[in-house]
């Protein structure tokens, strides 16, 4: 499907060069976008036509609403009602986004610190990975006792399992440099600061944007699991509520909901990894794996 | 003609510390090499040809014997960036276009002593026919050309010696061929200190003021030739009688240091 993206950029293109003197990446960009919506068609498609099918379902058996709402019932209830969802959306994305934001800085200035000690790499690893496999749910309503009920407990939650992703990727990336380039960097007797923000950085990009794809999905979840445990704001509240007075319409709704946080979330990060990695191997790929 | 020495390598081994064993790369070698000399090391795979340019660059420490740059310690030349190196691979940083790579040691110098200027860059650039491609990115770049961009890196600090592992190694033998003859014409322009690498014979004869012959593992210095054909050396020099004679004489003395069926 890849081949929908033209070549741009290359010199074996009769303006190649022409047209990376203008703006290469906002080229690139549009580009890409274009065939991400060539892209999107067919399993919007296939989705459209299982929502069709599952209304059919419903209301051929007239099976009851509390067990499976039909498609209709739970986008009337979304649309009637859209503040209420965008507000308690955007409680949980921001929650997400900042714990997120907090969960990565922190990985990554981990990660700098064990790329350059092994003691210290050999001390927190260890320490990190305990974290990382204690299950977030156990840890949830800890944090509520400890954190109370407002956004912090869960920022907190969507920091913490944001963090191992990017950490260990960050630090994975950072030691992955040429060695060959190392070498030349050494022969010029560059700093280690220079090493590490002309060549390490720059290098550990590819990994650290790996890790967002699957980190910002995951804040999601750790944002609306902490919402379980503290009932008032947030589509983790609004799904248990909802599940308490047996209201599937709106239980249906806060999933919509949370799916089109996620989607879009996932789809951001692709762009910005088309943005920023556009030397990357991965980006110039132009077959189907 | 005499000429200051540039390079002093004195009684040079190196021992690799294996898991079972140790493994002797580099035995006892002497050389050296004037001031603005073009010498090249030819020899088997594995007969320590890199290691050798590794601890002439300072990223090495010898296990016995000196090396000296100007008597003093590579370690410290490279503290003054006095030492250029191009590896085989181009080792380019992709995400920075033509120029940006050939601004980057520039960047790199601690002391900012000034000439970090763009048009510095533009005559780099100039010098190694890439001028068109100064915004273009590596992965757009053919490996002639990368390993271009790697020469013009490499000569922006205005390095004293230049110091090449196979740098043409990967290319194809047009190709190679074609970067030879360029690689003499920048040096005729800047006639600096040359220690290059390499496996190739012809290419070894054709460039340089001296050939040194070295043996497989554990590598030692087996024949040194001195090549006295006229400068500018043009790709016509290859018929003549000198570097045919020459060549053979340079295989002949790399195939005595080979051992197994090929030197029968």
């Amino acid at each position: 499907m890849d081949q929908s993206l033209p070549e741009t950029n290359r010199l074996d293109t009769p303006d190649g060069l022409g047209a990376s003197e203008v703006s290469p990446n906002h080229h690139l960009l549009s580009l890409y976008l274009y065939s991400y919506v060539r892209r999107a068609v067919l399993p919007v498609a296939v989705l459209f036509a299982l929502v069709i099918a599952w209304e059919l379902w419903v209301r051929v058996t007239q099976i009851p609403e509390y067990l499976v709402p039909a498609p209709s019932a739970v986008a009337s209830r979304l649309f009637s009602d859209l503040g209420y969802f965008s507000f308690h959306g955007t409680v949980t994305l921001i929650e997400a986004l900042g714990g997120f934001a907090i969960g990565s800085i922190f990985a990554v200035t981990v990660a700098v610190m064990m790329a350059h000690s092994r003691l210290f790499e050999r001390t927190l690893y260890p320490i990190a990975l305990l974290v990382k496999v204690t299950p977030i749910v156990a840890v949830a309503p800890l944090f509520v006792i400890w954190f109370g009920f407002g956004s912090f407990p869960k920022v907190m939650i969507a920091a913490l399992i944001t963090f191992f992703p990017v950490m260990v990727n960050t630090l994975i990336g950072l030691k992955s440099v040429n060695p060959t380039t190392l070498d030349f960097f050494r022969s010029l007797d560059a700093s280690q600061i220079d090493i590490l923000t002309k060549l390490r950085a720059p290098s550990a990009l590819p990994y650290v944007f790996a890790a967002f794809r699957i980190s910002l999905p995951l804040s999601v979840i750790g944002a609306v699991v902490a919402e379980w445990f503290t009932g008032d704001r947030g589509l983790g509240s609004v799904i248990i509520v909802a599940h308490n007075n047996i209201d599937m319409p709106t239980l249906f709704s806060a999933i919509v909901v949370l799916a089109v946080i996620g989607v879009t979330l996932t789809g951001l990060a692709a762009l910005l990894e088309r943005r920023f990695l556009f030397w990357h191997e991965s980006q110039q790929s132009r077959y189907v794996l | 003609m005499f000429r200051m020495t540039h390079i002093s390598v004195r009684e040079l081994t190196r021992v690799y510390e294996q898991k079972d064993r140790p493994v002797t790369a580099l035995s006892g070698i002497d050389l050296d090499v004037g001031k603005g000399q073009f010498v090249s090391v030819i020899g088997p795979s594995g007969c320590g040809k890199t290691t050798l340019l590794r601890i002439v660059a300072g990223l090495l420490a010898p296990t016995q014997g000196k090396v000296e740059i100007d008597d003093i310690p590579p370690i410290d030349a490279s503290r003054k960036q006095e030492i250029g190196v191009v590896f085989q691979d181009p080792s380019l940083l992709p995400w920075r276009t033509v120029a940006g790579n050939v601004r980057l040691p520039i960047e790199l110098q601690r002391s900012k002593n000034g000439c970090s200027t763009g048009s510095e860059v533009e005559d780099l650039l100039n010098t190694v026919g890439l001028e068109d491609f100064r915004d273009a990115y590596p992965h757009e770049l053919s490996g002639g050309m990368k390993q271009r961009v790697a020469l013009a890196r490499t000569l922006a600090v205005r390095p004293k010696i230049l110091l090449m592992d196979e740098p043409f190694g990967s290319l194809d033998e047009i190709t190679r061929t074609v970067m030879r003859y360029e690689l003499l014409r920048i040096w005729d322009q800047h006639p600096i200190t040359v220690l290059f690498v390499t496996h190739s014979i012809a290419e070894a004869v054709m460039v340089s003021d001296r050939v040194i012959v070295m043996s497989e593992r554990p590598g030692r210095v087996v024949d040194v030739f001195d090549v006295d054909m006229p400068r500018p050396r043009v790709p016509s020099l290859e018929q003549s009688r000198e570097f045919i004679e020459l060549t053979a004489r340079v295989k002949a003395a790399l195939t005595g240091a080979m051992r197994g069926p090929i030197a029968a």
